[in-house]
């Protein structure tokens, strides 16, 4: 159980993929203009990850190590084909909005990079929570950026305005460029802090625990 | 004619690839950092882009849409453009040890990248907004396209590499070395990129 | 390596995994597909739903390709809703920037086979429309529920977006088409043809659509058909006017009478030769009324078409009244080139030399010019010069450099191929590449289209003579 929520935290916030690892800055970049297809991309990622991460760690004693880069690429193509078709029957408009970013999925590097760093090395519970887990903590990032850009950049959140006035630089790559990079600093920075505060409190308790230990050696 | 020098423009100027249509991120943002290696990065990428593009052009268009398997075209694509990275890697070390050292060791990056897929998935859908209307694409329109989208690509990659030799120098806050502060360099870079769509 | 080995290999598992998984995808893609896939008509009935506003079935109209192309506008594609019975046309109205079209779905809806009102209206695309982003989805939702049968949709009546008034214009012609198309395809798929007949007197028993005329060595000759008058049938009557407007020869060619002894006892057309039209009406008397009808009450009268089979006779009487009373408006009908040209016009015959002071109509963006054009004996323009630029927005600067210069010396053949890719099939402005092709391409055909009217039409002018 605590695998499972370090596993959590980890996709979530500690190794966010968008910010601190900085994987998959292509649909990030291409999409955060809109904050409904940033959300959609994120959605359909989460699903796709998981599904793999599952496949994947299932499969991961038969797949023999020289050849696993391939089949899970075939893998990956295989879900991606899927969610695409899903996409086009049921919700074309997500479809049209995600544009070409929907296919590039398949080479999208937090999808292999989780692959290869973690569902071939656990087991199929704990890879699923680690695809949902790194697919929230995409998501959670490129919606945040989206709400941003698409509130400087159209006045508007999820497509209800909210205000007429608008910086057209945020609707564009140069916007998003600006905000991503902003953001990773800003993560970056309460991340280092949190990680501070976490240490100084870890050594405190060892402090502590190495006092009273002393102190009890020396009363025995 | 006119044709040729839309498809150049489009391609280099206002649909470059990496300041228009954010393809191929990855290679931008961790291979710029000095200028041999962008123009090795990008040399390596217009060559994939080329040929993976004069592959899968004519399998899509003469095998897979014949045969109505277009739903099949993720899977074939980067089967292709895989097994092309490879046999060119193979290639170039065999018949050139210098240019593999200059550029070679930068093919297994761009296996799955964007910006080779991005082409690839670009060329068989509708081009009519850049090729003009009552022009077909053909396979010769393809490839040319992908040579220039990777010349453009190269030249934002070269620029890049300049600018943040220059940035290296300064004295920049923890917080913003690193990515945040190539990213809001690129932001600038995309923003100089916008003067060219008054050309269209 | 022996085949067993090989078969407990590592290279050997891997290329089976390999092949097994993609094995498995294609088969459960090809699966997936089947069951997913989005048919062309499911793309289409979504695309049709949106323009509809909501989600329907629809049903694809066959229609005759003549009720397609109207005045200003072109039906591309037509279809009824299953439910309601309303039309979803596509249709490219003309007339915009640049000579350009827009082509947009429209909603018109319908009861009771008639139109009721107008739907949504959606942009398909464009041809030419630089403008085209200055018009608003409000401007588009303006059409919406504001037909008005007396008033079609014009950007003189507020429709119109200010900086795109040409683009705005060809949504007006667009919207007005798919109107009138729906209205005579409920009608009954019929459209009133204009014929050069409109506006003639005495038509009231000729066959507009079957009468042709034409004009060649001084006479107007009419091959006419005319309708039935009670018992007589239609009848074909070749007749020739002259300069003098008189008949200068007439023949029944098929006499429309109901059998003996009645095509015997048929006023003998000779008669009329040499009459005017105030002559041949007094032929006529009392046998036709002054609302343009036949008196059937006076068939028993004295006059000299009562000759037994007066209706017959009638209706050779009248055919020639119909010729000479016409001429003038004929010989109008007879000049080429006459759609660019404002009635405003005027020409002094001396000898063979004719002077024009030719008004030019609007073109697009380029309005009215003004040109003096002299043509000579060879039927060249011996001199021409522009007296009033129309071009607009100073794009009098970007025409063809000494453009009215240009056409001294040219034939009508000559400045015809320099501008017939300009002409549609209805002789209307197109957008084209070829010589006039500058800047200001509109302002240069105006001119062009002058020196070809006062060329093309020479021949015709002497021979009726005189100044008009």
């Amino acid at each position: 159980m605590k695998n499972i929520k370090k596993i959590t935290l980890d996709g979530l916030i500690f190794n966010n993929p968008t910010f601190m690892l900085v994987l998959g800055t292509c649909p990030t970049l291409g999409l955060i203009s809109s904050a409904s297809s940033a959300l959609g991309m994120g959605l359909t990622v989460v699903f796709i990850l998981t599904l793999s991460n599952v496949i994947i760690s299932a499969l991961r004693k038969i797949i023999p190590n020289e050849v696993r880069i391939p089949a899970y690429i075939v893998i990956i193509a295989t879900l991606v084909t899927f969610a695409r078709m899903l996409l086009e029957k049921f919700l074309p408009d997500l479809y049209s909005s995600l544009g070409g970013f929907l296919a590039l999925i398949v080479v999208n590097c937090i999808i292999l990079g989780r692959a290869e760093a973690f569902a071939n090395k656990h087991n199929v519970l704990e890879s699923a929570v680690d695809g949902v887990a790194n697919g929230l903590g995409f998501t959670w990032a490129i919606t945040v950026m989206g709400i941003i850009c698409e509130f400087f950049g159209a006045g508007s959140v999820f497509g209800l305005k909210i205000m007429d006035f608008s910086i057209g630089v945020f609707a564009k790559p140069a916007g998003a460029f600006l905000v991503y990079g902003l953001c990773i600093a800003i993560f970056v920075q309460i991340m280092e802090s949190v990680q501070r505060a976490l240490r100084v409190k870890k050594a405190k308790l060892t402090r502590e625990s190495l006092l009273s230990a002393n102190e009890a050696k020396e009363v025995a | 004619m006119a044709t040729f020098i839309a498809i150049v423009l489009a391609a280099v100027l206002t649909q470059n690839f990496i300041t228009t249509k954010t393809y191929g991120i990855c290679p931008f943002l961790g291979v710029s950092k000095d200028t041999k290696s962008s123009i090795g990065m990008g040399v390596a990428v217009t060559l994939v882009m080329v040929i993976a593009t004069a592959v899968t052009y004519p399998v899509y268009e003469f095998v897979m849409v014949p045969l109505g398997i277009e739903f099949l075209e993720i899977i074939f694509f980067i089967f292709i453009i895989a097994s092309l990275v490879q046999m060119i890697e193979k290639v170039i070390q065999k018949i050139s040890p210098s240019l593999y050292n200059a550029m070679g060791i930068y093919l297994p990056l761009i296996t799955t990248n964007c910006a080779v897929l991005g082409v690839c998935e670009l060329v068989i859908g509708d081009m009519s907004a850049i090729l003009g209307a009552g022009v077909e694409m053909n396979i010769g329109w393809a490839v040319l396209y992908a040579l220039f989208a990777g010349v453009g690509f190269t030249l934002v990659m070269i620029i890049m590499s300049g600018m943040r030799e220059k940035i290296s120098c300064l004295k920049l806050p923890k917080a913003v070395q690193g990515f945040p502060i190539s990213m809001v360099t690129a932001s600038f870079i995309c923003m100089a990129f916008t003067v060219f769509s008054y050309i269209a | 390596m022996s085949f067993k080995s090989f078969i407990k290999s590592a290279s050997f598992k891997s290329i089976i995994v390999l092949l097994c998984t993609l094995l498995i995808s294609g088969i459960f893609l090809t699966f997936a597909n089947a069951l997913l896939k989005v048919t062309d008509q499911e793309k289409f009935d979504r695309a049709i739903s949106k323009i509809y506003g909501g989600p329907v079935e629809t049903e694809k109209v066959t229609y005759d390709s003549k009720l397609a192309t109207l005045e200003t506008a072109n039906i591309l594609e037509a279809y009824t809703v299953k439910s309601d019975g309303n039309y979803i046309v596509k249709v490219e109205g003309t007339g915009g920037f640049s000579g350009g079209s827009v082509t947009c779905w429209v909603v018109v809806n319908v009861a009771n086979k008639a139109v009721t009102n107008v739907g949504n209206v959606v942009i398909d695309s464009n041809l030419n429309q630089s403008y085209i982003g200055r018009i608003t989805n409000e401007y588009l939702a303006s059409f919406n529920g504001n037909y008005n049968a007396n008033k079609p949709f014009s950007t003189e009546n507020g429709y119109v977006v200010s900086g795109a008034s040409f683009t705005s214009g060809a949504i007006c012609n667009a919207v007005n088409g798919a109107v009138t198309f729906v209205n005579a395809t409920l009608g009954g798929g019929v459209v009133e043809e204009t014929t050069p007949y409109d506006e003639f007197e005495y038509i009231q028993y000729i066959n507009k659509t079957k009468t042709t005329h034409s004009f060649a060595d001084g006479l107007m000759t009419y091959q006419v058909v005319t309708k039935g008058n009670n018992a007589a049938g239609a009848f074909n009557i070749t007749v020739s006017v002259g300069a003098d407007k008189t008949v200068s020869a007439i023949e029944v060619t098929k006499n429309g009478s109901t059998g003996e002894p009645f095509t015997s006892m048929t006023y003998d057309a000779s008669n009329l030769i040499g009459k005017s039209a105030e002559e041949i009406k007094a032929t006529i008397g009392n046998l036709l009324k002054d609302d343009g009808k036949y008196n059937i009450s006076a068939e028993n009268g004295s006059g000299s078409l009562n000759t037994g089979a007066t209706e017959s006779s009638f209706l050779v009487a009248y055919s020639a009244l119909f010729a000479t009373a016409n001429y003038d408006k004929a010989l109008a009908g007879a000049f080429a080139y006459t759609q660019y040209i404002d009635a405003a016009t005027t020409y002094t015959v001396e000898g063979d030399v004719i002077n024009y002071q030719i008004v030019t109509k609007k073109n697009g963006e380029a309005d009215k010019f003004s040109l003096n054009v002299t043509v000579g004996a060879e039927k060249t323009i011996t001199a021409m010069e522009i007296t009033v630029n129309g071009s607009t927005y100073g794009f009098d600067a970007n025409m063809k450099p000494n453009i009215a210069a240009s056409y001294v010396g040219k034939t009508a053949a000559e400045i015809e191929s320099i501008i017939t890719p300009y002409l549609n099939d209805k002789g209307k402005y197109k957008s084209a590449s070829g010589e006039i092709s500058t800047g200001a391409t509109m302002s240069n055909f105006l001119v062009t289209y002058a020196a070809l009217y006062a060329t093309a039409n020479y021949d015709l002018i002497l021979v009726v003579g005189g100044a008009n």
